[in-house]
């Protein structure tokens, strides 16, 4: 257990860990690009030196390993000297890309430069030409003339995705990143190494001229798209609607937990966010059509107002209901509609047919709280099964309620005549008496349980598109017509009634949730 | 403010001027209490041009806020600039250089100028004299024509930067303003000629809107309206900023705290002006370099080689060198001079934005959202003599890219609070000279 001083001040860390990480741990930052804590150190790109008293020269902190006694300066003048001559170095061939780079704003050439660098240019020559704008796979571009070669990106294939796609070609100034021959950086986590480049070399061709990430705003949430759960960041904007064509939502971002995620996400969650800005959302509520259809024809839908649409529902639901969730329901929504319905209906957690898991972080299961349905009492049905499933639940109720949008087609083939309430985001056609729009994952909040049983919070980004509201609102309208027990509206005091009432939630809160989640309980 | 009794006499007749009169220059409401034609009562309804500058402020960078200071006085919009960023600087510890503050000191006081012409024209039309007015504004306009010249616009120049200015003078600046000052003086001397002994103008001046010392004190008064009640206070000389210490000029006062008196004061401190910009011409130091006839920079190399032709060259020391027209003042050499070397504070020449990365990223990191010239914590107040008094901005940073906080202390504000003094027991009538010589200008007083 060594012990060090850094700036002076001292700290004792566990033997092994370098002089960058036990800064990091005092909260001192030492600049870097070479170094990501997630990735194996490589020491390449000088940035990070710092001045260790009794050693002959400056070193990196990055590769140095923390030893007793050391004392370390980290912004001393020959430091400062040292970084200034990286810079200058890492920027002579650097291209004049700011105006058309996604990075700008995000770029630690920027940051550093005007943090450490602020010199004048002495660069006279003509600059290096590399390949710009390089097709490196399905999800991203290199170009090569922004590349500081750390070889974050390499490593990442190497040793996170372990796909080894990527590699250093030829040599001296002439080194770049390359793709092996016959190989295209086409791996589940492609995404990542545009989050790990520190500059503009890797971007990302979903992201890629959308809006300027200095417009952004962001909102800590939870990936929706499997039962693993991962920690992310919501990057929106809403104040200049003509950027990226009226988007709201314009990149997921990981954001770094530990114990979940680390660094990383998969691109199925990265860019699963489309739905909600697409087309097909559900803006305003809809009623079947009180005529008697043609044989063999649906009802058509009709636009309508909330408070006859919520009252439509009411009187559906009054008949003694079965219920069949899917999708991004929340805890509190779990917990809401399943007090709406009452203890005793059949209530249902559809989950669609499971995919492979990989060796990283994505599980296969397609849903991102079958453990909290499961810890609610729900009875989980999957794939093909739920057809059955749902036949027989409906068969012994007089009206169903659904929500979320996963599994239409198994609605349709239950074939079931009683009347039938939808509660979801998306809508294109089936069978429904009443449709209610509700809010997705980023315009609401609440939590998910994860695979793992973690309890994990989301929040609210966006306000619902057009009319819609969130589940845990409708949910309440609807208990307030049905003569239920009230629920609230609000996730907060939702959340505190469903920990005071199922136990695997007990002494749990919103607030003590926090960003970080809550780890399962044994 | 005298409040209006709740029952006032029946023989009380109430009169609203404004907020559309032709004689207000600006948006404001007098509700007058007349007793015959006799003013007993009044109060001043303000607001009508509110656009809540602070509050604005605090969702803007430190130099977008720049162009808003422009619209507190729109008629000496510069000084309203230089006040707001030295109060930036202020935070900063920033020094800017000598040049740059000889060139603020000089662009202010061209703006009291056009402020004071503008004041007295505009009194001198409303009581009738409108070729003074014509006189006066035709000064104005070259004074306007020196300021489009620098900064590319005559009302709303956005000329003064944190840390600098947008760029140097122009080439032949100085020539022409020695002709311009010379065409302001002569018209001076005109309108002096034509009002100052004016029989129908003295009289509606004279003696009426007055204000004791004691009261303008109270009132928060300052500039030309404090001055012409006999106290000489002037920022410029309590708490001298830039060069003004340096400089030598008067503060002219007034005696008896009337209409005539502020005009006189106002007049007086246009001459002292002029001084001023004189001064600082003479003294602004023109730079190091070494040029040759045509106003290209020479290396030392090349100064030698000049000397030692036949018949030897010589070149102009200490002259400016000849600026790119594209670059409008903006290139290295120049540009330079009039900015402090502060890469975080300051914008890059041109040449290095557009010529080289470490200039484009020090542009790119100055302008993006939540990167950005940011102060370090701390709350300073810094005041400058706008062109109707102290002109004072506090200003409170929490060290990101916008203000925390930032109030301004308007004159005017503080003047119309005394304006319900001024006109009680005067007629009607006198409400437009008296109000004419306090000078409101509505988007400094509602902010």
């Amino acid at each position: 257990m060594p012990t060090l001083k850094i700036n002076g001040q001292e700290i004792t860390v566990e033997s092994g860990l370098t002089v960058i990480q036990a800064a990091d741990r005092l909260g001192v930052r030492i600049p870097r690009y070479c170094y990501h804590p997630g990735l194996s150190i490589e020491g390449n790109c000088r940035i990070c030196t710092v001045e260790i008293e009794k050693m002959p020269k400056l070193t990196t902190a990055c590769t140095t390993p923390a030893a007793d006694g050391m004392v370390v300066w980290t912004d001393s003048p020959p430091v400062d000297k040292a970084r200034k001559g990286v810079l200058e170095f890492l920027l002579l061939s650097h291209p004049l890309d700011c105006p058309v780079c996604d990075a700008a704003g995000e770029c630690d050439l920027q940051n550093y430069y005007m943090a450490y660098g602020a010199y004048q240019s002495r660069f006279a020559e003509s600059k290096l030409k590399k390949r710009k704008v390089v097709d490196i796979g399905p999800t991203v571009l290199l170009d090569n003339e922004r590349c500081i070669l750390c070889t974050r990106c390499v490593r990442f294939t190497n040793e996170v995705s372990r796909s080894g796609e990527l590699g250093l070609l030829n040599r001296g100034v002439e080194t770049e990143i390359g793709l092996f021959p016959g190989k295209k950086l086409d791996n589940l986590y492609s995404g990542c190494v545009v989050d790990i480049c520190p500059v503009g070399a890797l971007t990302d061709k979903d992201f890629r001229f959308q809006v300027r990430p200095w417009y952004l705003k962001s909102t800590p949430s939870v990936c929706p798209h499997c039962s693993r759960g991962c920690n992310i960041v919501v990057d929106w904007q809403t104040e200049r609607p003509h950027h990226g064509g009226g988007k709201r939502v314009f990149r997921l971002r990981p954001r770094h937990n530990q114990d979940v995620n680390r660094w990383w996400m998969c691109d199925i969650g990265r860019y699963g966010y489309h739905f909600v800005d697409s087309a097909h959302r559900l803006r305003e509520p809809l009623m079947a059509s009180e005529e008697e259809p043609e044989e063999g024809e649906k009802a058509p839908m009709i636009p309508t107002n909330w408070e006859r649409a919520l009252g439509k529902a009411a009187d559906l639901l009054a008949a003694k209901p079965a219920l069949v969730v899917s999708g991004e329901a929340s805890n509190e929504e779990l917990w809401a509609f399943r007090k709406l319905v009452g203890e005793e209906a059949h209530a249902l957690y559809y989950l669609p047919p499971p995919e492979p898991p990989d060796h990283l972080l994505f599980t296969g299961e397609r849903s991102p709280n079958r453990k909290g349905a499961e810890l609610m009492g729900y009875q989980i049905v999957l794939g093909k099964g739920a057809e059955t499933a749902i036949r027989e639940a409906a068969g012994e109720a007089g009206a169903l309620l659904v929500v979320g949008s996963a599994f239409s087609d198994s609605l349709q083939r239950a074939g079931s005549s009683i009347p039938i309430v939808v509660i979801s985001p998306l809508w294109k056609e089936g069978r429904a008496r009443v449709v209610l729009p509700s809010a997705v994952w980023v315009e609401k909040d609440g939590t998910f349980t994860n695979l793992d049983g973690r309890v994990q919070r989301f929040r609210k980004a966006l306000q619902p598109l057009g009319t819609a509201r969130p589940g845990l609102a409708i949910a309440s309208s609807l208990a307030e017509k049905m003569g239920r027990s009230p629920i609230s509206a609000e996730a907060g005091h939702a959340f505190a009634s469903l920990a005071a009432e199922v136990p695997a939630f007990s002494g749990m809160t919103l607030e003590a949730i926090g960003d970080g989640g809550w780890p399962a309980k044994l | 403010m005298k409040p209006v009794p709740h029952e006032p006499p029946r023989d009380h007749m109430f009169l609203n001027m404004g907020p559309s009169h032709p004689a207000m220059h600006g948006i404001i409401q007098i509700h007058l209490e007349l007793d015959g034609e006799t003013i007993v009562g009044s109060q001043v309804e303000i607001g009508y041009l509110h656009r809540g500058f602070e509050k604005t402020c605090e969702n803007r960078t430190y130099t977008q806020v720049i162009p808003y200071t422009d619209r507190l006085n729109y008629v000496s919009p510069l000084i309203n600039e230089v006040g707001f960023c030295l109060a930036v600087e202020k935070l900063f510890g920033l020094n800017v250089t000598r040049r740059c503050q000889y060139i603020r000191v000089l662009m202010s006081e061209i703006s009291r100028i056009t402020d004071h012409l503008t004041c007295i024209g505009a009194s001198a039309m409303e009581l009738g004299a409108v070729s003074a007015f014509l006189y006066l504004i035709k000064a104005r306009e070259t004074l306007y024509d020196l300021i489009e010249e620098v900064s590319g616009a005559r009302v709303m120049p956005n000329y003064i930067r944190v840390g600098g200015l947008k760029s140097d003078l122009p080439e032949g600046f100085e020539e022409r303003t020695r002709l311009a000052m010379g065409e302001v003086r002569s018209v001076l001397d005109e309108t002096h000629r034509l009002l100052t002994r004016n029989r129908i103008f003295v009289d509606r001046l004279s003696g009426l809107g007055v204000i004791s010392a004691e009261d303008a004190v109270s009132h928060g008064f300052t500039g030309p309206c404090l001055r012409s009640t006999g106290i000489g206070y002037d920022v410029r000389q309590a708490e001298p900023y830039l060069v003004y210490d340096r400089l030598d000029f008067d503060v002219p006062v007034g005696e008896t705290g009337d209409n005539y008196d502020r005009y006189l004061v106002r007049m007086e401190e246009m001459k002292q002006s002029l001084r001023i910009i004189e001064q600082c011409l003479a003294q602004m130091p023109q730079g190091p370099y070494q040029v040759d006839l045509d106003g290209r920079e020479m290396t030392p190399s090349e100064v030698i080689e000049g000397m030692k032709a036949k018949p030897p060259l010589q070149p102009i020391r200490q002259a400016r060198i000849r600026l790119s027209p594209d670059l409008e003042g903006t290139e290295k050499r120049s540009v330079q001079d009039v900015v402090a070397d502060d890469k975080t504070v300051v914008f890059p020449p041109k040449e290095d934005t557009y010529g080289n990365i470490e200039g484009l990223m020090q542009h790119f990191k100055l302008v993006m959202y939540g990167h950005g010239i940011r102060p370090p914590r701390g709350e300073v107040y810094q005041a400058v003599e706008g062109g109707n008094g102290e002109l004072g901005f506090y200003l409170v940073s929490d060290g990101t890219d916008l203000p925390y906080r930032l109030r301004c202390r308007g004159p005017c504000f503080h003047l119309m609070s005394g304006l319900s003094t001024m006109i009680e027991g005067e007629t009607v009538a006198d409400v437009v000279p008296t109000f004419g010589s306090i000078n409101m200008i509505g988007g400094e007083l509602d902010r």
